[in-house]
């Protein structure tokens, strides 16, 4: 696990956003949060920003929506190699198969339940946070 | 009734593969697991080719890097190339920490890099871990080829 691990965190869902804060809140990570595709990509993009070491991404969202903004990070050069995990309540396996085949790192979906919620955010910071290296760019 | 989920383990190394076995068995999660011994064969697997024309198509390939005939990144390339196979997660296991390797494979769109522990407990705990994700919190895809 990097020194600290910067999670952004891409839903337009306010609810959604404080939950993932809370559930991971006492794990050493630093969370950022964008509220659509735009302001992920314009995150990503600002050299002010840390570089994520993995991207939350919605898929139902305003402007730009999560495949569209995937299909932008996973064709730029620069951003290709962060590991983005969908995080969506979409079940569609059209969803699936679309996140897969444009280079999603890994697909979740939100259970309903709160409880279960936290759950599946747990195992994905466990597994991304300890299993897993990650890129370092130089 | 828990359905088989088909994994493909790609190692050349007879002792690892063994490892990781054991490793599944000891986290208890069940798995319908494939090995083959090189990418090039893990290929012809994917592809149902000779002698692997009933081989399932895998929920997730765990793929090692240093191999014989083709090895594992290269394998990864084929396989992100192919648009048939380029939806199947794959999980580049290997010892190698090289960031040179481990920025090729995520630039060639991996899903996930993960490094064997050298410590016995260290990797079941590692392949528990990895298992249990991709097995019961991650979606794939179960469709069929056409």
């Amino acid at each position: 696990m990097p020194d600290t691990f910067e999670l952004l965190v891409v839903d337009d869902d306010e609810g959604d956003l404080l939950l993932v804060e809370e559930t991971l809140g006492d794990m050493d990570l630093n969370i950022h949060t964008a509220e659509d595709g735009h302001a992920a990509l314009e995150f990503l993009r600002s050299s002010d920003n840390p570089r994520p070491h993995l991207v939350l991404l919605d898929i139902n969202m305003p402007r730009l929506n999560g495949l569209e903004t995937l299909k932008a990070i996973k064709s730029d050069e620069d951003l290709k190699r962060i590991p983005v995990c969908m995080l969506t309540t979409s079940h569609d396996d059209m969803d699936v198969m679309s996140a897969y085949e444009n280079f999603a790192n890994s697909y979740v979906t939100k259970p309903v339940e709160l409880d279960n919620f936290a759950n599946v955010l747990k195992d994905l910071a466990h597994f991304w946070g300890t299993s897993v290296q990650l890129p370092v760019s130089p | 009734m828990t359905q088989p989920f088909p994994v493909l383990l790609v190692d050349d190394d007879d002792g690892d593969i063994m490892l990781v076995q054991g490793a599944l068995e000891e986290a208890g999660v069940e798995l319908d697991l494939h090995v083959c011994h090189d990418g090039a064969e893990a290929l012809a697997f994917l592809r149902q080719e000779p002698p692997h024309e009933s081989a399932p198509r895998p929920r997730m390939v765990l793929m090692d890097i240093n191999m014989p005939r083709l090895n594992g990144l290269e394998a990864l390339k084929a396989i992100r190339e192919d648009e048939g196979l380029r939806g199947i997660p794959v999980i580049m296991l290997t010892t190698s920490s090289d960031n040179t390797d481990v920025m090729e494979a995520y630039g060639t769109y991996a899903n996930a890099y993960v490094t064997k522990p050298v410590d016995l407990d260290s990797f079941n705990e590692s392949l528990g871990t990895l298992a249990r994700y991709w097995s019961k919190t991650v979606v794939t895809t179960s469709s069929k080829r056409d």
